[in-house]
């Protein structure tokens, strides 16, 4: 059986590090292209080293030409088998390897902090924090409702206001932006494709926008990767 | 391809559920008939539910309140200020009709009898928690209608002051 990791150009070195298993890769031919497999023995679980070990493998990949990442946990039978389920998207593969041109992903997810996000937009409006002065002492249910929902949708406003920016500014530097599902308490999760050599770019540009967030909302940015949300 | 580091980025993202958010549900995949079937892979699902506004959120910004110190945050509003054209009218318009529609709802229901069972929603009930005896049921059920009428609410704009 074969895990499947990643489609490469023909002229692509290899890889040498172990992939899941810890098992050794090699490239297994498909028409002009190459695919990086490993032989597995048994089921594929999503544990925590096989998965990294998956990443791994098309980092390291990545380091020595373009990359089409596949999806954690494909495996076929055999090299046959391979070619069955993947000749006819030889063509595809070849048009979205010229199309993403080394480009790579990057990820950078904000998670709001409710309560500094609180602050910051009672803070900026005056009419709120007078209504809060006013109204927090109260202890009935209803007023307390009120109250709370006043500024819960206040913080949710900025928070889309600092989403919309975010998105704004990473315009200027990635060639293409998916964002991911939205999820509590996160202002931004998207993923960005770039060229390698904007990276200094994109990263002075998140550097701003931590500066400009401070501490209401935590930054987790990261790569380069191989271009895992643009390729399906 | 080499490319500078910088101390705010990691080469992957740092939380075991953004990498498997990653690695499970984007990327090539290869035809089920083809593919060898995986036991364990499927049952992993990415869970990213919309938040929906409830009074239990209303309720907990209106707790964070009071241990916000007012003056203190008047006095940030010199700190970098991401948005600039925040004006009282747009933070507020937005919020008024969801906001005292709540508040008059749940006046309401906080106000009915114990034995008021007739609109009692036992889909939410059933769903959400166990029927507990030791919880009186007006106020559960005070609860649950409450957090519907806050989402039906919500786009409402009735221009009532509070």
């Amino acid at each position: 059986m074969l895990c499947v990791y990643g489609v490469v150009r023909a002229d692509h070195p290899g890889v040498t590090t172990s992939g899941v298993h810890g098992r050794p890769t090699r490239i297994a031919p498909l028409g002009d292209l190459g695919v990086i497999v490993s032989d597995v023995d048994h089921e594929l679980l999503a544990r925590r080293r096989d998965v990294e070990a998956h990443l791994t493998v098309l980092e390291f990949a990545m380091k020595h030409g373009d990359v089409l990442p596949f999806r954690f946990g494909m495996a076929v039978a055999d090299e046959d088998a391979l070619v069955v389920a993947l000749e006819e998207s030889v063509p595809r593969f070849r048009a979205l390897l010229d199309a993403l041109g080394g480009r790579v992903q990057m990820t950078l997810k904000v998670v709001r902090d409710d309560f500094e996000s609180m602050r910051a937009a009672i803070a900026r409006d005056a009419r709120l924090r007078r209504y809060v002065e006013r109204g927090r002492d109260s202890t009935v249910i209803a007023d307390r409702i009120a109250l709370g929902a006043q500024v819960a949708n206040a913080v949710d406003e900025l928070t889309e206001r600092d989403a919309q920016v975010i998105l704004d500014r990473l315009e200027t530097v990635a060639d293409a932006i998916r964002p991911n599902p939205p999820a509590p308490s996160v202002v931004a999760s998207l993923a960005l494709l770039v060229r390698p050599q904007r990276v200094p770019e994109l990263d002075s540009l998140v550097e701003d926008l931590r500066q400009q967030l401070g501490t209401r909302a935590t930054f987790n940015y990261a790569g380069p990767m191989p271009p895992y949300s643009f390729v399906a | 391809m080499t490319v500078q580091s910088y101390a705010g980025r990691a080469p992957r993202p740092s939380s075991l559920a953004d990498v498997l958010e990653l690695v499970l549900d984007k990327g090539l995949v290869i035809d089920a008939y083809v593919r060898v079937s995986l036991v364990g892979i499927e049952l992993l699902t990415i869970d990213a539910r919309i938040v929906v506004a409830s009074v239990d959120t209303y309720l907990r910004f209106a707790e964070a309140t009071n241990r916000l110190d007012i003056q203190a945050a008047s006095n940030a509003e010199g700190l970098p200020q991401l948005i600039e054209d925040m004006t009282e009218k747009g933070a507020s318009s937005k919020t008024r009709g969801a906001l005292s529609g709540v508040a008059e709802e749940v006046s309401g229901w906080f106000g009915r009898g114990e034995d008021d069972d007739e609109d009692e929603d036992s889909r939410h009930d059933g769903e959400r928690r166990p029927r507990r005896p030791a919880r009186s049921g007006a106020s559960r059920r005070g609860r649950d209608n409450s957090r519907e009428n806050a989402r039906r609410r919500r786009p409402s704009n009735e221009d009532e002051e509070e």
